[in-house]
């Protein structure tokens, strides 16, 4: 989760709506994820200073939009290698099935 | 006057809505901030999810249960707010904040010289003093400049890290002046 939710927010700011929309569109929709917890995970992220958020107004409704920081651009960079060498760990696995 | 199906309307769910909201925060504890913000958040959450599926032809209820089911059970929801996140390696508030040293500490010096000297000061008051106090004065006024700009550079850094390189172009500035003097 933390690493999709980087991810897409090293695209640029957004709220928690316009994230699980985002997740979904780029996952052409299969990705569904439980919505609720995404806010929890935000929280945890921003505690653990990768993301920073505002209050802002929009459409006459306060809302909260998150960012990535420096550290969560570093932490998105890490989290995307570790992905990428057990993406290929499973696909030379895979690979040798007969 | 309303266009049928639009955010304006009314939310018909409204008991559910709220309902909902009672049984997340139900488990969080008495910290009022943060109950406000998940309140805020998820009520946000379940108007634009009810708007989002209106937009795709669905009625008002249908939309708001949707919404409401899509968010998962409010139990889960709470349950993962209780979470504490783990230890955090965070760069230290000092390292964090090194940039400024040098543009307080000649704020500092420049301060204390400039008071040394008007101590000093016996009933003479000659030219030399006030082209002194002028230069010291002049030393401080710089140094609070350089001050800020790093200490704004220190904050835009939390997002971009280019900005570390600026905030330490206040202590760059603070030691060209000594060697250019």
């Amino acid at each position: 989760m933390n690493l999709l939710l980087l991810a897409v927010l090293a695209s640029g700011p957004a709220h928690g709506y316009a994230l699980s929309a985002e997740l979904r569109r780029r996952s052409g929709e299969a990705l569904r994820i439980v919505e609720g917890t995404l806010y929890p995970a935000l929280h945890r992220l921003e505690a653990a200073g990768l993301v920073a958020s505002t209050s802002e107004v929009t459409d006459g409704r306060r809302r909260r939009v998150y960012q990535i920081t420096a550290d969560g651009k570093d932490a998105l960079e890490e989290e995307m290698n570790s992905w990428k060498e057990f993406q290929t760990c499973i696909d030379q696995v895979l690979d040798q099935t007969p | 006057m309303h266009r049928p199906g639009t955010r304006s309307d009314p939310v018909t769910n409204r008991g559910e809505f709220d309902t909902y909201l009672k049984r997340v925060t139900s488990s969080l504890g008495n910290n009022r901030a943060q109950r406000a913000r998940v309140l805020e958040e998820i009520e946000n959450h379940l108007i634009d999810a009810t708007d989002e599926h209106m937009r795709r032809g669905v009625p008002r209820v249908e939309a708001e249960a949707l919404a409401l089911e899509e968010l998962g059970p409010p139990e889960t929801v709470g349950a993962e707010f209780a979470i504490e996140s783990g230890p955090v390696e965070k760069r230290s508030g000092v390292v964090r904040w090194l940039p400024l040293a040098l543009p307080i500490g000649l704020l500092v010096v420049s301060i204390v010289a400039a008071l040394a000297l008007l101590t000093s000061l016996g009933d003479g008051w000659t030219v030399g003093d006030g082209v002194a106090l002028r230069a010291l004065l002049w030393m401080a006024v710089i140094a609070i400049v350089l001050a800020l700009a790093s200490f704004l550079a220190i904050q835009r850094a939390d997002l971009d890290r280019t900005w570390r390189w600026v905030a330490w172009a206040g202590s760059g500035a603070v030691i060209a002046y000594f060697i250019l003097r």
